[in-house]
């Protein structure tokens, strides 16, 4: 909403100083009126002063140019040139002199234009800023006759203007869509007085209106024309004057100046009165040529299947069943709050004015306007709703102007349809709820006060056992539903900078976190620690990622929630997994030059239980990993470290499982489509899957161009977290020393190590401390298709210090062990 | 050989073992003298062997001379064998010398993401400050996300929200407010209620250098007997001083939301120039970080508790632009891009 101060200043006192309204913005802004920009029109304009015509000669070398002779009154006489025609000897126009500037900021010097010297500027109302098209362009603005010479035009015309832009929140759109609606609260929040445009003698004007159910039709106009409301629901109001003898020319060059400072286009009187009435109260108005009409009758009901309408902007649109509209015995001729039909616009040829002043239900225009896609001045303030008591006021103020700008002659009379009771809302506030509520020891009288600076009646009552303000609500605030908006007006009026700082007291409950977020803080430490950098990555991607990680039709991530109505492709489904977005990270990364990359992300994946989606559904923590190339800084100039392969993943996942106390996982190989084939292992705990890692597809890291090998792992970190055991206890320190032996054996190349492992920790059994494998050879000293393992031993009794006998035996039972899966010691 | 004889061959001895231990110049070379003036051949060796030949009267001087001077030479040689063992040491050390001014070695950290560091401050302060933390789902049915905030069908608040549909009824939440609703159900009709939930949210709209589909809010409810607007001050005030500095003021002004009412939005003086007007704040010394009122009548019967019994207060606030704010990140873009780049600077 855009609020010319030149125009507001008409209904309350506005301060010319800039500093003083500097604070009226930051009273407005602390009362709620949230100001979004203030633009300053014509900032700069000066040296404009009307002149009077005193002679018009030919210029000697150009036919198409003249030379005007001007009075500037005080300011002296000036000649210049000039190539329009509009005025004549005597007229007074504005005249920008040198070293003046047009409020556009263009500056003005003398010139010699054909040889002669024009010592100033004649100015077209489009160079004023006051008018837009050809007419504005071509003439010169022709000032009243009664305006002095010398006059200051900057002054007179309101060139210089300041227009705030207001963000209006949708109570404050309610009763603030309007200059009206503005001056009224800039009159309550500053204490001045407010000029309401003239009231006219109808029992709906006024703050505290209310009209009962009524069929008024009076006076000429009830001959001419007729109103019925098929729909009380969707229109509890409609009302209509009628003028005859319409003049179809252009608004007053003040009007246009207005209009366009509140950005909407001047387009002929007609419509620019409906506009300017519309813009001052709020009431949006709708002028039908009345000879367009059939019978003049308006019928108010909901379209019916298959209706069209053309409407004014010249599309022909099908009309969704059900939408509110006017229609006439013939068809529909206006879409009821949105837009009217283009055959009863009004025209060059119109004779004749219906003008339509009515209330819609905000329900209906929305949908409506949603439905077509099509939004207007007057949809968006019936949406936001407005006081449904200014129908008739608003078609007074329309004929008052009407009249005065020569725009048409009323035709006696009114019509006004009330459906449904219009009365303002009477509310009960108790006090002690009030004072809870704002935290603010005001006694009842001082509320009722404040609430009465913003013209709500307000009274305070006392049964006896509580005290309660009583509070009528005017048509206009709609905004206002319960005691809970009382409690608001009363702390808006009070000011919210006034309020105390308090803290509420009672017994401190105990504080924490959920247990998602501590495993996830827990988990991230190993991770971090290891040099892994966090992500946030989207919470959709594109289907298409599925086909990049080659995954088949039927698996299972690609049962994945649609997003109905994206903004883009990369909306198109949720996660199922964070795989598909930490590669298209990795891939962006090395698209700009990061080869070498450590990243990790705990976010939710979205599964749903059957599809389309009816139930909400599941939405489980997931840990991904993804390294590739090397680590930053590890090894630096001394160590450099090899790139980063399966182990290095695979060493990640254990910390991570070492940190979460997970015990007794296992690791086995896996076939996945995004992941290499023979370097890819399932993550399980006693038979359950909790996640994955491996190699991706050399084809994903083509898809993705990955510059070298990526290693990726996904673990269900829900899982994780009701797996994760307690911490471990203290065993005490060991009391016996330790035997150490080292056993390197031959075997064969399919035997997983952890099968060998797990053969070697059964075969020692309890006094078997630790296995650790320290080397790994696979070459021309083993037989072929065999590789060595050597594992140092660490063997140690709890209760007595071992023997090497002992150990040998322990030993000795190894290597039986290993025989049976094939292996032996290695000579 | 008389005894004058041997007393002074035990002198000039002395004399002369003295001088060549204070100039032998390696450990060899003692070893050397050692042999020499201490070994079984030396001199001094043989003089005591002979000292039986002396007369008796003599014999113990003589006898004591001697040992004397073995003991002197001993502790001589033992003193210059420690010099000059640790002079070698040190040489050795000398030749150990390193660069110290090489970089050390140690694989470098990674980063928690920006805005999960900016999380996890408010969840601590909170935490701070006896709030429960809880939560959340993220994709809501249109029922917690809109009616029980109070924004029924054709709201004219549902547009300040254009949300992302995944079923009939079912939406991405716009907002983290269906916590509010969830969680006074699961407490109804216990007091108080004090909750936090920091969570990811969607909207429709715009894509651009501030506005993500995606972001961030974190929710704070507090609902229990007798809560006003100044305790909603009071808990802002004490937040924002806990993660914004002591200093720091804030600042109420009447707003609207659906679910609050009063409602308010809220400012706090500029962190970054205290007041005084900066390019972050845009010069007006203040930043606009939530929405915030008191618990809509409407919504608190939702969540199962009475209006007339118990009042509350509510707001809600942007993670991402704190995030972007403290570490200068200009494009929300940036936010979830993980560009490498700028995740090992920030």
């Amino acid at each position: 909403m855009r609020v010319s101060l030149e125009w507001l200043s008409e209904y309350v006192d506005i301060p010319d100083e800039r500093s003083l309204r500097r604070e009226l913005f930051a009273r407005l802004e602390m009362a709620g009126l949230a100001i979004d920009a203030v633009h300053d029109l014509g900032a700069g304009a000066a040296g404009i002063w009307a002149g009077q015509v005193r002679s018009i000669e030919p210029h000697p070398q150009a036919a198409q140019l003249r030379l005007v002779e001007l009075d500037l009154g005080p300011h002296g006489r000036t000649m210049v040139v000039s190539g329009a025609v509009n005025y004549r000897v005597g007229q007074m126009v504005p005249v920008v002199v040198p070293g003046g500037r047009l409020p556009g900021g263009q500056a003005i010097e003398t010139a010699k234009i054909q040889g002669v010297v024009s010592a100033g500027m004649m100015c077209s109302p489009a160079e004023l800023g006051m008018g837009e098209g050809p007419e504005a362009r071509e003439g010169i603005l022709i000032l009243a006759a009664d305006v002095a010479p010398g006059t200051d035009c900057v002054s007179l015309l309101g060139l210089c203007d300041q227009v705030l832009e207001l963000d209006l929140t949708p109570n404050y759109a309610v009763f603030c869509q309007s200059m009206l609606g503005v001056a009224r609260e800039v009159a309550a929040l500053t204490g001045g007085a407010l000029r309401e445009p003239a009231v006219y003698p109808d029992e709906l004007a006024g703050p505290l209106s209310s009209a009962r159910r009524r069929q008024v039709a009076v006076g000429a106009a009830a001959r001419l024309a007729s109103v019925e409301i098929a729909d009380p629901e969707l229109c509890p109001r409609y009302s209509g004057a009628l003028f005859a003898d319409v003049a179809i020319d252009r608004a007053p060059w003040w009007m246009q100046r207005r209009l366009i400072a509140a950005g909407m286009r001047p387009i002929n009187k007609i419509v620019d009165i409906t506009n300017y009435v519309m813009l001052e109260l709020g009431q949006p108005l709708h002028a039908f040529d009345l000879d367009k009409i059939v019978d003049g009758r308006a019928i108010v009901r909901r379209a019916t299947s298959g209706e069209r309408l053309r409407t004014l902007d010249g599309v022909e649109r099908d009309l969704p069943e059900g939408a509110l509209l006017i229609a006439d015995p013939s068809g529909p001729i206006a879409l009821a709050g949105v837009m009217g039909g283009a055959h009863s616009e009004v025209t060059a040829e119109t004779k004749r004015v219906f003008l339509e002043s009515a209330s819609f239900a905000r329900t209906s225009v929305r949908r409506t306007s949603r439905r077509l896609g099509l939004r207007s001045e007057a949809s968006s303030r019936f949406e936001k709703g407005f006081d449904p008591a200014l129908t008739v006021r608003a078609l007074e103020r329309a004929s008052e102007l009407m009249s005065a700008l020569g725009g048409g002659t009323r035709i006696e009379g009114v019509i006004d349809v009330v459906a449904r009771p219009i009365a303002p809302l009477e509310i009960a506030a108790k006090v002690p709820y009030l004072r809870t509520l704002l935290g603010v020891d005001l006694a009842g009288g001082e509320m009722a006060a404040l609430l009465e600076r913003l013209g709500i009646g307000a009274k305070v009552v006392d049964d006896g056992a509580t005290e309660a303000i009583e509070a009528v609500v005017p048509t206009r605030r709609l905004d206002i539903e319960g005691p809970a908006d009382i409690g608001e007006e009363i702390a808006r009026a009070y000011g919210y900078d006034r309020l105390e700082v308090a803290l509420p007291d009672g017994p401190m409950p105990a504080a924490s976190l959920p247990k998602s977020r501590v495993a996830i803080l827990r988990g991230q430490r190993p991770l971090l620690g290891a040099g892994l950098h966090e992500m946030v990555t989207f919470a959709y991607h594109s289907p298409a990622e599925f086909d990049r990680l080659r995954l088949p039709a039927d698996h299972p991530w690609r049962r994945a929630i649609e997003i109905v109505n994206p903004m883009s492709d990369e909306q198109g489904v949720l996660r199922t997994s964070l795989v598909p977005n930490i590669v298209k990270v990795a891939g962006y990364n090395a698209g700009h030059g990061v080869l070498d990359q450590r990243l990790f992300e705990f976010g939710r994946v979205y599964l749903p239980s059957a599809l389309p989606l009816h139930e909400l559904p599941e939405e489980p923590w997931r840990c991904a990993i993804l390294v590739m190339g090397r680590a930053e800084g590890a090894g630096g100039w001394q160590r450099p470290e090899p790139p980063a392969d399966f182990y290095t993943l695979k060493g990640l996942v254990e910390r991570l499982l070492d940190e979460m106390a997970i015990r007794g996982s296992a690791f086995r190989p896996v076939e996945l489509p995004l992941a290499h084939p023979g370097r890819t292992a399932a993550l399980e705990l006693a038979g359950e899957r909790l996640g994955w890692l491996g190699e991706l597809h050399p084809e994903v890291a083509e898809a993705y161009e990955l510059p070298q090998r990526a290693y990726v792992a996904e673990i269900d970190w829900d899982k994780i977290m009701v797996n994760s055991a307690q911490p471990p206890v203290f065993a005490g320190l060991p009391r016996f020393p330790v035997l150490e032996r080292d056993l390197a054996f031959v075997v064969p190349l399919g035997l997983p190590a952890a099968d060998l492992m797990a053969t070697i920790r059964e075969a020692g059994g309890t006094l078997l401390e630790q296995v650790e494998l320290f080397d790994v050879y696979e070459g021309q000293q083993v037989a072929l298709g065999h590789r060595s393992l050597a594992f140092g031993l660490r063997l140690r009794a709890p209760d007595r210090t071992l023997t090497d006998d002992t150990a040998d035996h322990i030993c000795s039972q190894i290597v039986a062990a290993v025989a049976e899966l094939g292996g032996h010691l290695r000579s | 050989m008389g005894e004058y004889a041997v007393e002074t061959q035990l002198r000039e001895l002395r004399a002369e073992a003295r001088g060549a231990i204070a100039l032998a110049e390696c450990l060899a070379a003692l070893q050397e003298l050692e042999v020499k003036y201490l070994g079984r051949r030396a001199r001094l060796t043989t003089m005591l062997r002979s000292l039986g030949q002396m007369p008796a009267g003599e014999r113990p001087r003589l006898g004591q001379l001697a040992n004397e001077v073995r003991r002197e030479l001993e502790s001589l040689l033992e003193a210059r064998r420690t010099q000059l063992a640790s002079g070698q040491a040190e040489s050795e050390l000398v030749g150990e010398r390193l660069d110290v001014t090489l970089p050390g070695v140690a694989a470098k950290p990674g980063k928690v993401h920006p805005l999960m560091r900016v999380w996890r401050d408010v969840e601590e302060t909170f935490v701070s400050m006896g709030f429960e933390v809880v939560d959340g789902r993220e994709v809501e049915t249109d029922f917690f996300n809109f009616e029980a905030l109070n924004v029924p069908q054709d709201h004219p608040a549902r547009d300040m929200q254009d949300s992302f549909y995944v079923g009939e009824d079912i939406v991405l939440r716009t907002q983290t407010s269906p916590v509010q609703i969830r969680t006074m159900r699961r407490m109804t009709p216990r007091t108080p209620v004090r909750l936090v939930h920091p969570g990811r949210v969607f909207r429709r709209g715009d894509d651009d250098m501030t506005h993500s589909p995606m972001f961030h809010q974190v929710e704070c409810l507090y609902v229990d007997k007798g809560i006003g607007l100044t305790h909603l001050k009071g808990v802002l005030l004490a937040f924002a001083r806990s993660f914004f500095g002591p200093e720091t003021e804030v600042r109420m002004r009447p707003s609207y939301f659906p679910f609050t009412e009063p409602s308010a939005e809220v400012d706090v003086s500029c962190p970054w120039c205290h007041g005084s007007g900066c390019r972050i704040c845009k010069g007006t010394g203040w930043i606009e970080i939530l929405g915030a009122g008191m618990v809509h009548p409407n919504v608190l019967r939702y969540g199962g508790y009475d209006p007339d019994l118990v009042t509350g207060f509510a707001f809600g606030m942007g993670l991402d632009r704190l995030a972007q704010m403290r570490y200068g990140i200009d494009h929300v873009r940036l936010m979830f891009a993980n560009d490498l780049r700028m995740l090992r600077q920030v």
